[in-house]
């Protein structure tokens, strides 16, 4: 279970999250809110990627998360694969084969075309990004995905594409975004609005 | 960097060497770093160290002309290289070449959210990109260091026969006598000193980097200043302690 227990961040002053708390079990819960409206941040205070200025987040023991970054985040120094592999490579308990095996299903599972592998992430089209990048975040098969706005800037046909990936990989964890037509798509019921620093749940997606 | 800065910059390299990750994996990146920082600044530090042997050695002998005997040009340029500038000039050319470049580097991957990336797949970044390059760069340093002054010699020593009529033998004779051992490791304790420095410099200004590409840039030349300044206070402190 991830648990947000009375989270607050101030940035230069102004209080960005107002004592949120925030609990997910076995579901997968959607966060909206405008623009600049501090979603990012939560969702990175719960990845422990920033520290809260007030409260805490905990993650039961042994649970995990994976990452979908907004801007993708790719190595660019390395080709898709490597960026793939990297979360096993950087742990001792897998060998190579076992990579190559997951590799392989994670390719298949999120339609990326072996040629693609090969490729520089710096050729890739922000969709493409996008779809390593979730390649990257579930490989080392986390608890919990957090996705961070992972339909921003693409097309509706890269959209819906994105939207279907995330739906059939059918992981408990969080999505946040400004656009409601993606909580929708990927069939998010447990809908959050973030707004002036507060968490509340909404029905009226869904009305 | 400010003054709030000095504290988390001495620790930051002992963090990093501290800091966990899979040994093999980190070893690799020391070999990658150990290529760019030490191969591939090897056609650089010749060329640095050809004009220093022969500035050296003009410089020496217009100090000694008619009134030392010959050997003291052998003497005072040998000297001059193994302890002061060999490694103050070797380590200036690799923060030319690689301390600003591996600030931009990390600077770059800090905006583009690549660090918190290697974070969110629990990686730590310190040991994935701080570590193997100071470790990469306290072994290149002092080798480069031998280069240089390797180089600096046998082109002086050229130059002295062909110009002054000083015979080689007479250079080396002149290196070699008196020789103190002390020279020759404080040469290389003061590289290892200015590896570890600079390349902490380096890391820390790209970890530290908030913004864009103007704070990388930003980053770049403040790694440059500030292991420009370490190098030269270092060399003070070594001055006042070794001689």
């Amino acid at each position: 279970m991830i648990q947000a227990i009375n989270v607050s961040k101030i940035f230069e002053s102004k209080k960005i999250l107002d004592d949120i708390s925030l609990e997910v079990r076995n579901e997968f819960i959607g966060v909206v809110g405008s623009t600049g409206i501090g979603k990012s941040i939560l969702l990175k205070i719960i990845a422990g990627l920033i520290k809260p200025s007030s409260g805490k987040v905990m993650i039961d023991q042994g649970q995990t998360t994976g990452f979908v970054f907004q801007h993708s985040a790719l190595f660019d120094s390395m080709s898709v694969e490597q960026n793939i592999r990297l979360p096993l490579e950087e742990s001792s308990s897998f060998s190579k084969k076992e990579i190559d095996a997951k590799v392989k299903e994670i390719s298949e599972l999120l339609y990326i075309p072996k040629q693609m592998l090969k490729q520089n992430c710096n050729d890739l089209s922000g969709g493409e990004r996008k779809i390593v990048a979730i390649a990257r975040a579930v490989i080392y098969d986390p608890t919990y995905l957090l996705y961070d706005e992972p339909t921003t800037g693409l097309d509706s046909v890269m959209h819906n594409k994105i939207c279907q990936i995330v739906k059939g990989l059918n992981k408990p964890g969080i999505l946040v975004t400004h656009n409601k037509d993606t909580v929708k798509a990927v069939g998010i019921k447990i809908v959050y609005v973030l707004d002036a620093g507060k968490l509340n749940l909404t029905k009226e997606l869904y009305e | 960097m400010g003054i709030r800065d000095v504290i988390p910059f001495l620790k930051f390299p002992f963090q990093s060497l501290f800091s966990p990750g899979k040994g093999a994996k980190t070893f690799r990146r020391f070999i990658d770093h150990i290529y760019d920082f030490g191969v591939e600044s090897i056609l650089l530090v010749v060329i640095v160290g050809f004009f220093v042997g022969l500035v050296t050695t003009v410089q020496s002998a217009y100090q000694i002309s008619n009134m030392l005997p010959k050997y003291f040009l052998g003497l005072t340029v040998g000297r001059m290289l193994m302890i002061e500038l060999g490694p103050v000039l070797t380590a200036m050319a690799l923060i030319g070449r690689c301390v600003s470049a591996m600030a931009a580097e990390i600077g770059t991957m800090k905006v583009t959210e690549q660090i918190d990336a290697l974070k969110s797949i629990k990686i730590d970044p310190k040991n994935y990109l701080a570590k193997p390059r100071i470790l990469a760069m306290l072994v290149s340093l002092p080798l480069l260091n031998a280069l240089m002054i390797a180089v600096s010699l046998c082109i002086g020593a050229l130059y002295a026969q062909i110009f002054y009529g000083t015979n080689t033998q007479v250079f080396f004779y002149g290196l070699t006598h008196p020789f103190y051992p002390r020279d020759f490791w404080v040469s290389f304790v003061k590289s290892g000193f200015f590896a570890f420095w600079i390349t902490t410099a380096g890391v820390y200004c790209g970890f530290n980097v908030s913004g864009g590409a103007r704070d990388v840039g930003k980053a770049a030349t403040d790694a440059v200043v500030i292991s420009t300044v370490l190098v030269l206070v270092l060399d003070f402190v070594a001055a006042t302690l070794f001689f």
